[in-house]
């Protein structure tokens, strides 16, 4: 009985730490990470060597200048600021050691995650940001301390639940700069930038992956013929421990093939009318144009140290 | 001791996480999924239309039914600035009722001073609308279509993506919102919603009620509310030379109408011949949204309702004026537009005399209800 009183503090200083923005008690947070981590598969977000967040320059992910360097999104020392950075991903599985494949049980929390799918925030909505204040970096799952030989998840919001009424939609599929409006649908990913270099500042790069090519044959019926589904799967070498390691995504990798020193590049995902798309969904592994995932190795992911 | 420790953390969690507009946002949403399932009690006045002859009674959807109250509290909300980010622009900004509620302009221009690729449409009788907007085959109701205005950002129009909760707390901070919403969604427990918003909005939009022409008291009877001209180029509109009517006939001068008695819905966009450098991204019309190159071009034909006023004409306000469209559609269409494989059979190419265009155009301006544009009750009340 005592046991299960531990548990259960354990567990609501867990949720507690990251159901919400997690900044508001960093005593309770130390008190919490000295007991036990909370499990689940932690992300995080950089552009290149430098952390993805709100309010101010990121720079140092540029190449150095040098023409046998492929032009990424920036000129090599272009300081950028993040817009937005949010995603949802769902369908998570682990294989362990004897090849066994486990799909992770991640549960309704009632703010970030709802039907197995979770959204995470990087963006505050503070300086550039433009989204919300809240934020989040943790996908709360039934996960061992042990090593594993690979993770994958899938970046989207499954069909079943990609053409809901998101004003009805229990959270996080509720929240308007995810939902698609448009197309009765979901944006799967979000990622926007502003340049701050003073030459071309204000240039933008604009990045939305949803589903496409939607029609509705019957009423409550749809049918997209592009999924746009990136499908992750990480095995790195010494394999993936959710309690050490974590999931890293990279904006600089996202929009590699993109150059926005000369003007601003955006990508809604809208088929054919929207050409700057290809250059950039091979970076998620996905065929621009069928929407299929698996035809190039995916290298926006990757597994670091906790 | 281990009951208080886990109390005092459940209130620190509650605490915590009502801050979360997340959280505000869900909690009106489970009830709005409360009441689809459950039999909501009368909301409200009903709302009685006053219908012109021949027209028949609107399909309401039946998780919006249409009252009094809500028809006024989208009024005030059709017209407040309040639901742009910046406060610059309302509904009514792009939908100006003198214009049978479009702007005038080529295409409209946001809060944020983006253009729109496409010219605002107008709303007369978008009631009997089975598809909103000028190619979307997924915006059915006026309800989902009111969440593009506010909440896209490609363009931008009205800015609120992401800021629900700012439009709501402007909203609760009126004292006259928050009785106008009670008064309108008595039976929800959390009335001021984001889904509420659009049901208002839409509610006030389906009274937008134009059937009171020169044409109409024509038909009516009063045979001198036509001029002999306007009476010639009726004909021409409805006759097999013309065949204007194919996409523009009916009551509402439109091909696609739902009403209560509609039993099929039919859903059709058609390619009027415009040269292909009006059909290019982001103006692929169907092609947006089933990706077949067969589509392309292809667009919703607008009700002709008050068309005198709705200028400059097509997807893109391309065309500036009536003998414009005339001359377009006797020529067959418009520069490649007159081979496109795409093009509706319907257009292609005419001979009308230019005494005959002109009995078009006046034809065309018979239809013109100055009723539907003075209209106290469409009015801002601001």
């Amino acid at each position: 009985m005592k046991l299960l009183y531990k548990y259960i503090v354990l567990l609501l200083l867990s949720v507690s730490l990251f159901r919400c923005d997690g900044s508001s008690n960093q005593n309770l947070a130390l008190l919490a990470l000295a007991i036990q981590s909370p499990p689940g598969i932690e992300f995080k977000a950089v552009v290149g060597d430098s952390d993805a967040s709100c309010g101010g320059d990121i720079s140092g992910h540029g190449d150095s200048h040098s023409s046998s360097v492929t032009i990424q999104h920036v000129a090599g020392v272009m300081p950028i600021g993040l817009k937005d950075l949010r995603f949802y991903v769902s369908g998570f599985e682990l294989v362990d050691e004897n090849d066994t494949i486990i799909t992770l049980d991640v549960p309704n929390t009632g703010v970030w995650q709802y039907g197995g799918v979770a959204l995470l925030d990087f963006e505050n909505g503070k300086g550039s940001c433009s989204g919300t204040t809240e934020t989040n970096n943790f996908v709360q799952a039934t996960v061992e301390n042990k090593t594993y030989k690979t993770l994958r998840f899938t970046l989207g919001v499954p069909e079943t639940l990609n053409h809901i009424d998101y004003s009805v939609a229990p959270s996080p599929l509720n929240v308007s700069g995810l939902a698609w409006g448009w197309t009765m649908g979901y944006r799967f990913f979000v990622g926007e930038f502003l340049s701050n270099d003073p030459a071309t500042v204000g240039n933008a790069a604009v990045l939305h992956i949803g589903s496409a090519g939607c029609t509705e044959p019957t009423p409550g019926n749809y049918t997209c013929t592009n999924s746009n589904r990136a499908l992750i799967e990480l095995t790195p070498v010494d394999g993936f421990n959710p309690y050490t390691q974590k999931v890293q995504f990279d904006l600089k990798k996202a929009v590699t093939g993109w150059d926005i020193s000369t003007g601003s590049k955006s990508c809604h995902s809208m088929g054919a009318m929207d050409s700057n798309c290809s250059a950039v969904y091979p970076n998620f592994g996905l065929d621009y144009s069928t929407g299929n995932a698996g035809s190039t190795a995916q290298t926006v992911f990757g597994i670091v140290s906790k | 001791m281990n009951k208080t420790i886990i109390f005092s953390l459940i209130s620190f969690l509650l605490l915590q996480c009502t801050q979360l507009g997340l959280e505000k946002e869900k909690t009106s949403g489970s009830e709005g999924i409360l009441l689809l399932l459950g039999t909501p009690s009368p909301e409200g006045t009903p709302y009685i239309w006053d219908l012109p002859t021949g027209f028949p009674k609107p399909k309401v959807p039946n998780d919006n039914p249409i009252t009094v109250e809500k028809v006024e509290l989208g009024r005030f909300l059709f017209y407040d600035t309040r639901l742009s980010e910046n406060e610059t622009q309302s509904c009514g900004s792009c939908h100006k009722q003198e214009n049978a509620f479009t702007d005038g302009l080529a295409v409209s221009v946001g809060s944020t001073g983006q253009s729109h690729p496409r010219n605002a449409q107008h709303l007369s009788n978008i009631a009997y609308n089975v598809r909103q907007t000028w190619a979307n085959p997924l915006l059915k109701k006026l309800e989902d279509q009111a969440r593009v205005p506010m909440f896209g950002d490609n363009p931008v129009e009205l800015g609120m993506k992401d800021r629900e909760d700012l439009l709501l707390e402007r909203l609760e901070n009126d004292p006259d919102y928050v009785s106008k919403f009670k008064a309108a969604f008595p039976s929800d427990s959390n009335p001021l919603s984001i889904l509420n918003i659009t049901k208002a909005l839409s509610s006030f939009q389906r009274t937008f009620i134009s059937g009171n022409s020169a044409y109409d008291r024509y038909q009516a009877g009063d045979l001198s509310a036509l001029s002999a001209s306007a009476i010639r180029g009726k004909n021409l509109f409805f006759g097999e030379r013309g065949e204007c009517f194919h996409c523009h006939g009916g009551f509402n001068f439109t091909d696609t109408i739902l009403h209560l008695g509609t039993v099929f819905e039919e859903v059709t966009f058609h390619n009027n011949g415009l040269d292909s450098s009006r059909f290019v991204s982001p103006n692929g019309g169907l092609y947006e949204f089933t990706f077949q190159e067969s589509d392309r071009g292809k667009f919703r034909a607008p009700s002709l309702r008050n068309v005198e006023l709705t200028a400059p004409y097509m997807h893109d306000g391309s065309i500036p004026d009536l003998l414009s469209v005339i001359n377009h559609y006797t020529n067959g269409g418009t520069g490649d537009g007159t081979t496109n494989p795409n093009r509706d059979v319907f257009v292609r190419s005419f001979s009308l005399s230019e005494s005959e265009k002109q009995d078009l155009v006046e034809f065309l301006k018979s239809l013109t209800d100055t009723e539907f544009t003075t209209n106290p009750k469409f009015e801002d009340p601001f």
